[in-house]
């Protein structure tokens, strides 16, 4: 396997762990009472962080055990690929941002009804951007697997 | 009946000193994958890459690249 789709396998599974981690923080979070507009956003922070550390380690190992092809950088496939999966995250993330902002025009109407009643409906709308904006990554690293087991 | 893009490279290596793809990637200056996707059909690769591809083999492109 080149050190190219290594890199896409690794994103993926970081970004998929990402989400679990995420889900499952708030979710414990609300069970225990100790979820409020404070704890979200500091644990906010720590995912934040723990995205940015697990990828630098994942593209540090993968550029260590790889770096020949790591220091030949992308190809015109590389590029073409990396495009078409570019589009389908643009899409993704456009019809996101537009479901939350149809949601904020609605919002007397959801307001006490939505997922995290202990928050105020400005911080559900950022909790369902950010399962979006980790959906819409899987769904576009996941693209880029298929289109490069698809043609090798 | 889909017209499709198909080639010689592999014929081409073979008598070339059974030329690895590798040794070809890094002659034209793609990744080892993308010789294979080529290799078989399932990615067309840009003009530049396969003019390439055609004078590393001293061949003409349309030798190495048929449309049919």
């Amino acid at each position: 396997m080149s050190y190219k789709e290594l890199t896409i396998w690794g994103t993926l599974g970081v970004t998929i762990g990402l989400l679990i981690y995420y889900l499952t923080g708030i979710n414990s979070l609300q069970t225990n009472g100790n979820l409020s507009q404070d704890t979200m956003v500091s644990y906010l922070y720590k995912v934040v962080i723990t995205a940015v550390i697990l990828e630098i380690i994942m593209q540090s190992v993968l550029a260590g055990i790889k770096h020949k092809e790591a220091d030949l950088g992308d190809d015109e496939r590389d590029k073409l690929i990396e495009l078409k999966s570019a589009k389908l995250g643009h899409w993704l993330t456009s019809a996101i941002i537009l479901m939350c902002v149809f949601l904020a025009t609605q919002i007397e109407r959801v307001s006490g009804r939505m997922l995290l009643p202990e928050v105020s409906d400005l911080y559900n709308i950022m909790h369902y951007l950010i399962i979006g904006f980790l959906i819409s990554e899987i769904i576009t690293t996941a693209s880029k697997v298929y289109f490069y087991r698809r043609d090798s | 009946m889909k017209k499709q893009l198909s080639n010689t490279i592999r014929e081409l290596r073979f008598h070339h000193n059974e030329m690895t793809q590798q040794a070809l990637a890094e002659a034209v200056g793609v990744s080892r994958q993308t010789i294979v996707a080529i290799e078989k059909g399932k990615y067309s690769p840009s003009l530049e890459v396969a003019f390439k591809i055609a004078q590393l083999f001293d061949k003409k492109l349309d030798d190495v690249f048929s449309y049919q």
